[in-house]
């Protein structure tokens, strides 16, 4: 009995003295997952209350939503900008108001994208910046000038007709680019580009089958159809994953490329002599314009650890570890919270800030069913580039659907 | 207490753990997701009755009808296309029956079952690869320009159909098993009378097995009406949602928009849908089905 007894108390001195655990999901690999691990590693060291757990997870918007819906989300949660309205939406995000973070080091901008209905919904990570990303010797080769992409869309063109080989059958080997690459792409910056917008920021009506852009879709239609969408369709089946050599980017099948920075990571990981090219995509009028997301991590509902979660964000919120986060991309602090070796360190970093600098930032709206306006145009891109359906009837399929679920929703 | 009661208590206790299972796991899912399709549920807030109000957006919806579109495509050209496939297996293992290739041979064709279905898809996904896969490359060789499977609206419903022929030896083992069980003496009696080998297998062997016919027919009718592992780990549904079968629309609707009402209302229209069919099935099938006995 008093064997019991010691035994039961022992356990009792434990438990009150054990940390309780902060579960961090984020979807990163190889050299992010190892920053990530190394902060995690270093807060555990820092206070004896908490211990974080991170895991890498991959399909993460899938497996979160399933574990939100089963009541048993992780503490924290790796999110970007665009998911912030439709998980709040869905009740999924808790606010963080409260959070004890400082927040007059971030950039104005970054913290206007963790905001939603005049709440503070996410802790801002990191920045990306979409541009077109070339190979400087590709360049070289082709005869073209490796230091400056193309100016307009018309030079889009030519640079890609150029950069273009085809076999003796006729078949593409190589290709300038790809505007809508499988699986991997943004369709609807192209709306942006084009002067357009999704949302209309006054009405909030949706306005994906404007004139501005019915026209980006044509012209990438016309962009394909000069290299035979049949020929393309075969081409794109030999892409390989993202995150491998096969890369159609990293293995030279296109020469460039509109993705955001991380690509970089790619490069690092599977070519690191290549030496990388980037501007803004061009846009019609000219007009220099950068599609941002901002990377965050979120409280969701159902959190069973809320406050280590939150001494965590505060953790992560030191200048120091938010740079360090942000690996080889930009951190979402103000200049002045960032020292000036950072950009001196990092490859790009130099040449990304330019761009940002000289471009007009934009943004995906801040939309409750944006999950779906995405799902809608993925499949409306794949139905104009199929021939079942015309630019306006696949645009004006969006717009239908998602104002069925917006009146199903109320 | 009587032998019998006692008898009756210890049956009792010996399948309690899988009548459990079957009420906690079959039969209170089944009746509670008939409340969810009545509300407008998502599992982080309340969920609030709405009536048959799922069901009549599910009718408007052009996502539904396209899912099920496919779904019926699958079902109507891929059912009938892997019994006739399993039964030829079958009857050409029955035929060779005495030597010891057909066990080889049974082990061959049963062989893909045993290797789980994710695996084996994503093996096809890379065999089936239109830039370096190995069947395009053989094609190219015989001078044949090869589609791309997976990323053409033509191609990619008859791709998965084709794929799921992998996976016929369950129907193929067990109209095997029925054909061991055509009396010989009838075939016998047929040969003296001086029936040709066709008319022996449409006229004798064909009614003698149409309960196993039918029993297979249903079963993949059912298992068809579920697909899901095939388009959602090769084509995600697409090009076109061109492959967005039924099971993928409540599967996005449930686990991805968190609409679980939604989805729930999908999942009783697809059970509705196998029922009747199935019904339908048995019903045109009753006069035809030979049972012995």
């Amino acid at each position: 009995m008093r064997k019991l007894l010691i035994l039961l108390m022992t356990f009792l001195v434990v438990l009150a003295f054990s940390r309780s655990v902060v579960e961090i999901w984020v979807t990163w690999t190889g050299d992010e997952y190892r920053i990530i691990e190394d902060l995690v590693k270093k807060f555990n060291q820092s206070q004896e209350e908490y211990t974080a757990k991170v895991i890498s997870v991959s399909n993460l918007a899938v497996k979160f939503t399933t574990a939100l819906a089963a009541g048993n989300p992780p503490d924290l949660v790796h999110a970007n900008d665009q998911y912030i309205a439709p998980i709040v939406a869905m009740g999924g995000f808790m606010p963080l108001d409260d959070m004890n973070v400082n927040l007059e080091q971030f950039q104005d901008f970054v913290v206007e994208s963790v905001k939603y209905n005049g709440h503070i919904y996410a802790f801002p990570i990191k920045v990306s910046i979409f541009g077109i990303w070339w190979n400087k010797d590709v360049f070289k080769k082709a005869g073209l000038d490796p230091d400056k992409g193309p100016q307009s869309l018309e030079e889009l063109v030519e640079y890609s007709k150029k950069l273009t080989k085809y076999d003796e059958e006729g078949n593409l080997v190589g290709w300038g680019f790809d505007p809508l690459v499988p699986q991997w792409n943004w369709p609807y910056v192209w709306v942006y580009h084009f002067g357009g917008k999704l949302i209309d920021p006054e009405t909030g009506n949706i306005t994906i089958d404007s004139p501005e852009a019915v026209k980006a879709f044509k012209w990438i239609l016309d962009y394909l159809k000069n290299f035979g969408m049949e020929k393309v369709e075969k081409f794109r089946g030999g892409y390989g994953p993202y995150w491998s050599a096969s890369n159609p980017f990293v293995s030279g099948k296109l020469a460039i490329f509109y993705d955001g920075d991380w690509v970089t990571h790619v490069f690092r990981l599977y070519a690191s002599d290549i030496e990388l090219g980037f501007a803004p995509l061009p846009s019609i009028d000219g007009k220099k314009r950068c599609y941002v997301e901002v990377d965050v991590f979120s409280i969701p509902v159902g959190a069973k650890n809320v406050e280590g979660a939150k001494k965590f964000l505060e953790f992560l919120s030191k200048p120091e570890n938010l740079i360090k986060l942000s690996g080889g991309q930009l951190s979402p602090l103000k200049e002045e919270y960032t020292p000036s070796s950072f950009f001196k360190k990092r490859r790009y970093s130099g040449k990304i800030l330019e761009v940002l600098k000289e471009s007009e930032m934009f943004f995906c709206p801040k939309f409750p069913l944006w999950h779906l306006y995405l799902e809608e145009m993925d499949n409306a891109v794949e139905e104009m580039q199929a021939g079942t359906m015309s630019v306006e009837e696949a645009l004006k399929t969006i717009k239908r659907n998602l104002e069925r679920r917006m009146r199903k929703g109320k | 207490m009587s032998r019998k009661r006692k008898e009756l208590i210890a049956g009792l206790i010996f399948v309690s753990p899988w009548l459990l299972g079957l009420l906690l796991f079959h039969v209170y899912p089944f009746i509670t997701s008939f409340y969810y399709s009545l509300t407008d549920f998502n599992p982080i807030k309340p969920s609030e009755f709405v009536g048959f109000e799922n069901y009549r957006w599910l009718l408007e919806d052009n996502l539904f009808w396209k899912s099920l579109g496919n779904t019926l495509y699958f079902v109507g050209i891929g059912v009938p296309l892997s019994q006739l496939t399993a039964l030829l297996i079958a009857t050409g293992l029955y035929s060779v029956r005495r030597s010891r290739v057909m066990r080889t041979f049974r082990g061959i064709f049963f062989f893909p079952i045993l290797v789980p279905e994710v695996v084996m898809v994503l093996v096809w996904l890379l065999m089936l690869n239109s830039e370096f896969g190995i069947l395009n490359s053989f094609l190219k060789s015989l001078g044949i320009n090869p589609p791309s499977w997976f990323l053409s609206v033509t191609w990619a419903k008859p791709t998965i159909i084709f794929l799921r022929l992998w996976f016929i030896g369950t129907s193929m083992v067990i109209y095997l098993s029925s054909l061991n069980e055509v009396p010989e003496e009838v075939i016998e009696a047929a040969i003296i009378d001086g029936a040709s080998p066709l008319k022996r297998f449409f006229k004798i062997t064909i009614p003698m097995i149409s309960p196993v016919i039918l029993f297979n027919f249903i079963m993949d009718t059912i298992g068809t009406f579920q697909i899901f592992t095939e388009p959602f780990v090769m084509t995600e549904g697409g090009p076109a949602r061109s492959t967005y079968t039924l099971t993928m629309f409540i599967y996005t609707n449930a686990f991805q928009h968190l609409d679980m009402g939604y989805a729930s209302a999908a999942a009783w229209m697809t059970f509705s849908l196998i029922f009747v069919t199935t019904v339908v099935v048995l019903a045109v099938t009753s006069r035809r089905v030979f049972y012995r006995g």
